[in-house]
């Protein structure tokens, strides 16, 4: 079988799943908001887009997984970054803010000066 | 629209000022703690949003806080004053040369148009950058809606990749999943201490203020380093809380989160680079010293004030109008309001108004106004050529005070003075109808202005064909000015003999001649110790110094040619007499004849003071004392045996003394009645009781009545007159009258 990738958001909340399955959707979002912080909209958004790319089915307002914990694997946080920040107002303000990438030498230099202002 | 761009133009520029000090004044404590600097620049939001302030005199804003004065668009020559002469000069030629002149017809003006596209521009500006503001705003938290608890309100996901706290009521800290657990506690403290400092507020509010100045660079510059010194204040105030040295630990979390950034976020490069010379402040972090501690408030403490406060006002010329407005009056005797006009005229460099004195006493109604300056000026301002400025003055007087007949200027230097006149009549002759309908509103007396300041230029009533006319700053010899005068004089008519007529013809050149007194005086009697001549130029040369000497020559045949007349004259010097002293024992008598005597002594004028003064009533109560009288005075000079009036008047007043210590009247106040329509209500409005105010019945029909005949005072004063002459041994004086006929008086 395909090695599915989620989203960290994602994984935590397919780990819920996999603890309670089957678990009544009502009874779903009240543990994602005490554990994860979700609101109501946010785990039922959820629930559709996992659903749409059949990692889980909700059927009578009962959730169920299709997939098992070890099909899975977690996205690398890296891949995401670029696409997952642009044009944020965050961003946007902090582009004034944190400069562009340090290059290796530069990060080099900083790294001898907190040695060097430490020891 | 475009009067609120003006406003935000405005308010740019001040803050321009101000973020340029502050950023002064964070260099100069670049070693205290990095919270000081943060709270500098709460000087500059203010100044990029809040467009009045309070005034005071130790503001370090230069200039006026309205540079660009909300009337430019219909200013014929758009200028722009930021208090700075060189900056003007520079924006305003550049304003000069973008623009086409104003055309007073055409409807619309290019300065109009020009800022209505600004302020199209500006609005444009700013709705672009609050749409993606809103729009990023709107992205950034649908993407962190599935972010997940990690406890309180720390959030983490994998959609960010460096902490920061979003919010505005309930802020939360959102964190990029799979951090370190060593460094996420540094991460933690930094952006709780965001939130315990309310810069999750700070930095949107800075922000919109930014918005609102995007057209201005140095503003852009401010949010950089703000946000800067935010994040170091911010790093500091972890490392306080912290009892051990967590620097090399708290820099290398910092390095790290930076290292995987990504360079998509960052079109301004500026030079160091930010992590850089944060890490270098944590590594260099000391608790600071007590004395940098003092040092950093005292100087933020300073910045703040300085750059809040306006500064105080001046004598802004645009409403010099409408305070001269403010102070027009139809009556000489209104001291007050021509004290205050007098005060607020323009006079040129090195001169500077000192105090007025009214002369009400009978008609011609005169004004004079008594100038300080220094000898060099007086001498160069003796010269007619050079007095436009007093000219223009008094026009703006003529126009003001309704009844003023003259207007006198009198510039002293200490030791002598030096007087110009210049009557209703010429200035009404100057602006080609009564100057009086300049003072009908501000606008019509601006008008005045702007035309009396065309005049400084070319000077007025004859003057631009004046000699001596020169270069502004040179001071010539009287001799010079005299003799090309003069040379004026005999230019033409040619046809005539009658040396008068000459005169006739260049009336102005020849009382530029008489303007300059003495010294003039001087000149022309050295040239008939010369020799002389009986010429047109020696004949034009008598009539000056008669006219100059008036009473001080003795008796002339008016046949006599010039040399035979300069050989039989005699000037008699002045005999100085001291002003009249009342020698009787009534104590109300001695009272009035001292506080009258002084009242009416002019110290322009010379000469000595006799005053006969008719007490009507007094009124002693609660150790005041009021007296009304109705005085003759007169001011005379006495050359040889001739007396000669200078001023001289019949005035009803008065005269309130108080008791003072040593149970003795001092002088409290002295009321005059004052000129024409105002005479009867006047004196109806100073005949009231001392202390209680209340009006006293009959007094003035009364005084009214007397004034309808002053045989009586006109007698004491003539009576006084020959008393004063006798106590000081002038025998043989004599008096001429305006007819010619001869009085003796002793």
């Amino acid at each position: 079988m395909e090695e599915l990738k989620l989203f960290n958001a994602e994984y935590r909340f397919m780990d819920i799943i996999w603890e309670l399955e089957p678990i009544n959707s009502t009874e779903l979002t009240k543990i994602c908001m005490q554990s994860l912080g979700w609101k109501k909209s946010t785990t039922y958004t959820m629930i559709r887009k996992l659903s749409e790319r059949g990692i889980l089915q909700n059927e009578e307002a009962t959730v169920t997984a299709l997939v098992k914990r070890e099909q899975v694997q977690k996205y690398e946080s890296e891949a995401l970054l670029e696409k997952a920040f642009d044009g944020s107002l965050p961003a946007f303000l902090a582009a004034f803010l944190q400069d562009k990438k340090l290059s290796k030498q530069e990060a080099e230099e900083i790294e001898k000066m907190i040695e060097e202002a430490t020891k | 629209m475009s009067s609120m761009f003006i406003t935000v133009l405005n308010m740019s520029l001040i803050a321009s000022y101000a973020a340029l000090a502050v950023i002064l004044v964070r260099l100069l404590i670049s070693k205290a703690p990095k919270i000081y600097s943060y709270a500098l620049w709460a000087v500059v939001l203010f100044r990029m949003v809040c467009p009045v302030s309070f005034k005071s005199t130790i503001s370090l804003i230069p200039g006026k806080t309205d540079v660009i004065p909300h009337d430019i668009v219909f200013s014929q020559n758009p200028a722009i004053q930021t208090g700075i002469r060189n900056i003007d000069n520079t924006l305003n030629q550049s304003v000069a040369y973008s623009l086409p002149p104003v055309n007073p017809a055409a409807s619309v003006n290019p300065m109009g148009i020009f800022l209505e596209i600004a302020a199209i521009i500006w609005l444009l500006g700013i709705a672009v950058l609050l749409c993606y503001s809103a729009v990023s705003y709107i992205r950034i938290r649908y993407r962190l809606s599935d972010a997940t608890l990690v406890e309180d309100n720390i959030f983490e996901t994998d959609r960010v990749k460096t902490p920061f706290v979003l919010g505005f009521t309930r802020p939360k800290i959102y964190i990029p999943t799979g951090l370190a657990r060593n460094q996420l506690d540094y991460i933690l403290k930094h952006e709780k201490i965001h939130i315990k400092h309310r810069d999750y507020l700070i930095k949107p509010i800075a922000f919109f203020a930014l918005v609102l100045h995007w057209f201005n660079p140095i503003m852009w510059v401010c949010y950089f380093l703000m946000a800067k010194d935010m994040e170091m204040s911010c790093d500091e105030s972890v490392m306080n809380q912290t009892s051990e040295d967590i620097r090399a630990n708290y820099s290398n979390s910092l390095l790290l989160l930076s290292a995987k950034q990504s360079g998509l976020l960052s079109p301004l490069a500026f030079g160091e680079s930010n992590v850089k010379s944060r890490i270098r402040n944590v590594l260099n972090y000391k608790k600071p010293a007590f004395w940098i501690t003092v040092v950093a408030v005292a100087a933020v403490t300073a910045a703040a004030i300085g750059l809040m406060a306006n500064p105080a006002d001046r004598v802004v010329s645009s409403s010099t109008a409408d305070k001269l407005f403010d102070c027009k009056t139809e009556y000489v005797g209104d001291a007050s309001k021509v004290g205050s006009i007098a005060s607020l005229l323009g006079y040129p460099e090195r001169i500077s108004y000192d105090y007025i004195e009214l002369h009400t006493g009978s008609t011609p109604y005169a004004v004079t106004v008594h100038l300080k300056t220094d000898t060099k000026t007086k001498d160069y301002y003796s010269q007619a050529a050079y007095q436009a400025p007093f000219e223009k003055n008094a026009i703006i007087m003529f126009s003001l005070i309704g009844n003023a007949d003259y207007i006198n200027f009198n510039i002293s230097d200490g030791s002598s003075d030096y007087m110009v006149q210049y009557s209703r009549d010429r200035a009404n002759k100057n602006m080609g109808r009564d100057v009086r309908e300049f003072a009908q509103g501000p606008e019509e007396l601006e008008q005045l202005l702007g035309m009396a300041e065309h005049f400084d230029n070319t000077g007025i009533g004859g003057h631009q064909n004046s000699p001596g006319n020169t270069a502004e700053g040179e001071i010539r010899p009287v001799s010079v000015i005299i003799e090309e005068n003069i040379d004026i004089i005999m230019s033409s008519p040619k046809e005539s003999s009658n040396p008068q007529d000459y005169i006739n013809a260049h009336r102005n050149e020849y009382e530029s001649i008489l303007k300059l007194g003495d010294q003039a005086l001087d000149y022309l009697l050295s040239q008939f110790k010369k020799g002389g001549t009986n010429d047109l130029r020696g004949h034009i040369m008598m009539r000056l110094c008669k006219d100059m000497l008036g009473d001080r020559q003795s008796e002339s045949d008016d046949t006599l040619l010039p040399k035979e007349w300069y050989s039989q004259l005699t000037i008699y010097e002045e005999t100085r007499l001291p002003n009249f002293d009342y020698d009787g024992s009534d104590p109300i008598q001695s009272l009035v004849y001292a506080i009258e005597v002084e009242n009416n002594t002019s110290s322009y004028r010379g000469g000595f003071v006799v005053v006969a003064p008719k007490i009507h009533a007094y009124y002693e109560a609660g150790g005041m004392l009021k007296v009304f009288v109705t005085t003759y005075y007169g001011n005379y000079h006495l050359y040889g045996k001739t007396l000669s009036p200078d001023g001289a008047g019949v005035v009803p007043a008065a005269i309130t003394y108080v008791k003072d210590g040593k149970g003795e009247y001092k002088l409290e106040e002295y009321r005059q009645a004052m000129d024409v329509s105002y005479f009867a209500k006047s004196i109806e409005d100073f005949c009231t009781m001392p202390v209680s105010g209340k009006k006293i019945e009959g007094l003035a029909e009364l005084i009214l009545n007397h004034y309808g005949n002053y045989d009586d005072v006109t007698a004491l004063h003539r009576e006084n007159l020959i008393k004063h002459l006798k106590a000081n041994n002038q025998t043989g004086v004599k008096y001429r009258l305006p007819d010619g006929e001869v009085v003796q008086l002793t």
